[in-house]
């Protein structure tokens, strides 16, 4: 048999004596990483870019050197604008394979657009600073530079999610709906925003409900004003038939 | 209704450019096959010859 690993022949057994790799388990190994890059890349054509990184760090979680997947994560990560991510795993990818490899291709396109770069790149400064302030009790703070790194990078979708949080916290709820449709129009399933638009649906679902408690209260107000408008406007008619009553019955009243 | 700061610890710092060289070190990138050798390694059995040549 062959070991995968380094090509020499395994007399006996599953351990190679070249390189020592157990060849059964580095072929498991191997195959689940290959199993998940493909899950990975079909939730990504399916614009599922949460479930996408997940499989795909999975993958390179059982084979290091499964280039084709860090080449797939980069471009998720890239897609979602945390830039530095992307970057890393295309400089291992590039390493790993240096022919025939797109994540060269990407790199290239990097350096060729530094501004670019440095406006993702400061699109995250400004939420990790963001975050700190969060973590401080600053909220304004932290919504202001929210703000600045949303105008940078409008799909990243950490700082949108967080922008939500810090929406949903103060109630402005028109707001945080805008927020989560701008990460689930890139990010399809992504959990936080799921949640976060669970959580605005009950909100206004108990607002509805105070709402119609209120306008039924307003209802029965108005009711009775308005059956007082019509026991004026008929009062004077009823005192005119009660004295044309009495009248007829020779009673004064 | 959601608890602010519980929702804030789901959140973690990203990477930036400058951090990118010390997220290329070899100790950080280890995938399954490492951890195993790794452990592997640790539950070696000596090697008996070797300790009789180091009682003498």
């Amino acid at each position: 048999m062959k070991c995968p690993n380094c090509g020499n022949i395994v007399p006996n057994g599953f351990l190679c004596p070249s390189c020592g790799v157990d060849t059964y388990i580095f072929k498991k190994a191997r195959n689940a990483s290959i199993r998940l890059y493909n899950d990975g890349l079909e939730a990504a054509l399916a614009q599922d870019l949460s479930a996408a990184a997940t499989l795909l760090e999975q993958s390179i979680l059982f084979d290091k050197n499964n280039y084709q997947a860090r080449n797939l994560l980069g471009l998720v990560y890239a897609e979602t604008g945390r830039m530095a991510d992307a970057l890393k795993h295309w400089i291992v990818s590039n390493s790993l394979v240096s022919e025939n490899n797109p994540a060269a291709g990407y790199i290239e396109y990097l350096q060729k657009h530094a501004r670019e770069m440095d406006q993702y790149n400061d699109a995250v400064r400004l939420y990790n600073q963001a975050l700190h302030y969060l973590h401080q009790g600053s909220d304004d703070l932290a919504i202001i530079q929210l703000k600045k790194s949303l105008d940078l990078s409008p799909g990243f979708i950490d700082a949108n999610n967080l922008m939500t949080l810090c929406c949903l916290m103060e109630h402005n709820e028109k707001r945080a709906q805008h927020f989560i449709d701008a990460v689930l129009r890139k990010d399809v399933n992504n959990p936080i925003a799921l949640r976060y638009s669970q959580e605005l649906g009950k909100e206004r679902r108990g607002s509805v409900g105070k709402q119609k408690k209120r306008a039924s209260g307003a209802e029965v107000a108005q009711g009775i004003s308005v059956k007082k408008q019509i026991v004026r406007l008929l009062c004077p008619a009823i005192n005119v038939l009660k004295r044309k009553k009495l009248a007829h019955w020779n009673i004064v009243i | 209704m959601l608890n602010f700061k519980e929702e804030l610890k789901k959140y973690q710092p990203l990477m930036e450019l400058d951090d990118i060289q010390s997220a290329l070190q070899p100790s950080q990138m280890q995938d399954l096959l490492d951890i195993l050798q790794h452990i592997a390694k640790e539950n070696k059995p000596q090697d008996p010859s070797a300790s009789q040549a180091e009682e003498a």
